[in-house]
């Protein structure tokens, strides 16, 4: 059909998916969405399943006009997102119509949204993946993000959303309005707070030793500040500066999202999404898997500080946001189920 | 060499076989590599091969650190009776110095040799490749000629032109894509190491043997020119 056309782009909005993985071994970075929770809750709202692309908006979201009915779901960071100048709620599958013009501002608290649509949006697979990788330029839309002019088509939505979007058009009635929302809504995790300070809990690396003592206690201590050159290959962090006890070389090794590299200036650097493959610089800690959406949701300017924790608490709260996703999942699929039944 | 094995952060862990790179510990990597394809452990997600080491991405809330580390002792002790795979051979066609290899004087004078002595020796050497990585295609070689390791630029160059071959240190590589560089680029190769279109997207894999085979301005042209 007609897609979504872009009006106005945002400060950075990316076609992202759940990553591409496999290819670490070929220096390909797994990419996708920055902030995983809102973009999974996100499209398993709108009936898709995990790895179905959606539109990824930074700290300023974008204007976007339908060219056609869709089913969707925003999650993440708030941007008062509007349809036709009329809030338009979060959380939850709303079916936005036709002609519609959704509009999102900048965010207030939190940096990351996500705007799911039954089915996904309906850009190239490149290297098994749909995220956008503008530094292997590499599609997502071409490798970067959206501009203005730009038509995203969407993929057609499955069974379980058509009748979904029906039970909302049927909710309706005879009020006219650009869209029609679904009463109940979802929490998602992570809560940041407006106050723009982001806590995170970190896991020592075996370079942690290596820095010198004041430094180990500076990372603990201290708080350090989202730097301007930070993005989706990783976060630059400026505070005190950390010092490890004598310089070394550090042969390249892999590296995972949420490493915390030191390189020689004393400025910690975070790597997410996009980061380079293999690092050369000393990984001094590692924040923990279940904090990365956290961390992800803070931005330039924000101010970030370390908790150290145990392996086994990094694995144990893993295990429990694990757990958390897959009874929203149920609960999800439980309310398709019952509009199914109602629709038969 | 007993096999290091250490956590990185909660879902990622290394099995580091030495410090330093070296051919032994690549073929060692290769062959753990190679046993664990063939008996995945449960919560798996991806294995990278790495200069002397392995790393291994894997579901935390499926088997824990711990667990991995169980599992993975018995299969270190298999490796000294595993042979690690055979590698594959390629010969990658260099056009040396020039407007390609702006940094051969200044490797040739550091190394104290002619630019054809570089030329010579850097070409006679049987690489490995080590692993793969810093942008994608990117390989790091072993076994570059001692006499020809250079320190990187202190300022790297804004983008360095795809198919550059650089020495960085130690180690040479080859950039695949434009990207800013540091290393000391001493030829050009016409040939693609990054096609997203295929698999692997890479042309290289880590365990490969390569041989750099010089040819002249012309011929660079010729397969430039082919390869499009």
């Amino acid at each position: 059909m007609n897609g979504i056309v872009v009006m106005k782009p945002g400060a950075f909005s990316t076609v992202q998916d759940g990553g591409r993985w496999g290819l670490q071994k070929y220096g390909v970075s797994p990419g996708g969405a920055m902030e995983m929770l809102s973009y999974r809750t996100a499209n398993m709202l709108v009936g898709n399943a995990g790895n179905v692309p959606a539109l990824e908006m930074t700290l300023l979201g974008p204007t976007l006009e339908l060219r056609q009915d869709a089913l969707v779901a925003v999650c993440g960071a708030d941007m008062r997102p509007k349809a036709d100048g009329r809030h338009l709620p979060m959380n939850r599958p709303v079916l936005v119509k036709a002609g519609s013009v959704v509009s999102f501002g900048a965010s207030v608290g939190g940096s990351r949204s996500y705007l799911a649509v039954a089915g996904g949006f309906d850009v190239p697979r490149v290297l098994g993946g749909f995220g956008c990788y503008p530094a292997a330029g590499l599609e997502g839309l071409a490798g970067r993000p959206i501009r203005e002019g730009d038509r995203l088509g969407l993929a057609a939505p499955g069974k379980g959303a058509k009748s979904f979007a029906r039970h909302l058009a049927a909710l309706q009635g005879s009020e006219s309005g650009s869209f029609i929302a679904e009463g109940w809504s979802v929490a998602v995790a992570p809560s940041f707070a407006e106050d723009k300070h982001f806590h995170v809990r970190v896991l020592p690396g075996k370079r942690f030793s290596r820095l010198s003592a004041e430094s180990q206690a500076l990372l603990f201590e201290r708080y350090f500040t989202v730097g301007t050159q930070s993005n989706r290959m990783g976060y630059r962090l400026k505070g005190p500066k950390l010092q490890l006890a004598e310089a070394s070389e550090m042969v390249s090794e892999p590296v995972t999202p949420g490493t915390v590299q030191l390189p020689p200036g004393g400025d910690p650097i975070v790597l997410m999404a996009d980061r380079q493959t293999t690092g050369g610089y000393p990984p001094v800690a590692y924040v923990i898997s279940a904090d990365l959406p956290l961390l992800a949701q803070a931005a330039p300017g924000d101010s970030v500080s370390f908790e150290r924790t145990s392996l086994a608490e990094a694995e144990r709260l893993y295990a429990e946001q694990q757990r958390k996703i897959r009874l929203l999942e149920r609960m999800i699929a439980l309310k398709y189920a019952e509009v199914g039944r109602e629709n038969e | 060499m007993k096999p290091d094995i250490y956590p990185l952060g909660d879902s990622a862990l290394i099995v580091r076989f030495s410090e330093y790179t070296e051919a032994e510990s690549i073929n060692r990597v290769r062959s753990l590599f190679k046993l664990l394809k063939a008996e995945p452990i449960p919560g798996l997600i991806e294995l990278v091969p790495a200069l002397g080491t392995l790393a291994v991405y894997y579901r935390p809330d499926i088997c824990g650190f711990r667990e991995w580390r169980e599992r993975l002792l018995p299969l270190l002790n298999r490796l000294s009776v595993t042979e690690a795979p055979p590698a594959n051979r390629l010969s990658i066609p260099v056009c040396y110095g020039g407007e390609f290899g702006p940094d051969l004087p200044c490797v040739a004078e550091s190394a104290g040799l002619s630019e054809q002595e570089v030329i010579r020796l850097h070409s006679g050497a049987e690489y490995v490749v080590g692993m793969i990585g810093f942008v994608p295609g990117f390989p790091y070689l072993v076994g570059l000629p001692h006499a020809l390791a250079t320190p990187r630029r202190t300022e790297p160059r804004v983008s360095v032109p795809p198919g550059s071959i650089g020495i960085g240190g130690n180690q040479t590589g080859i950039y695949p894509v434009s990207v800013p560089g540091g290393w000391r680029l001493i030829g050009r190769t016409p040939v693609r190491l990054f096609r997203p279109e295929e698999r692997p997207p890479s042309l290289l894999s880590p365990g490969d043997i390569v041989r750099f085979i010089p040819i002249e301005r012309g011929q660079f042209a010729e397969m430039e020119h082919r390869a499009l």
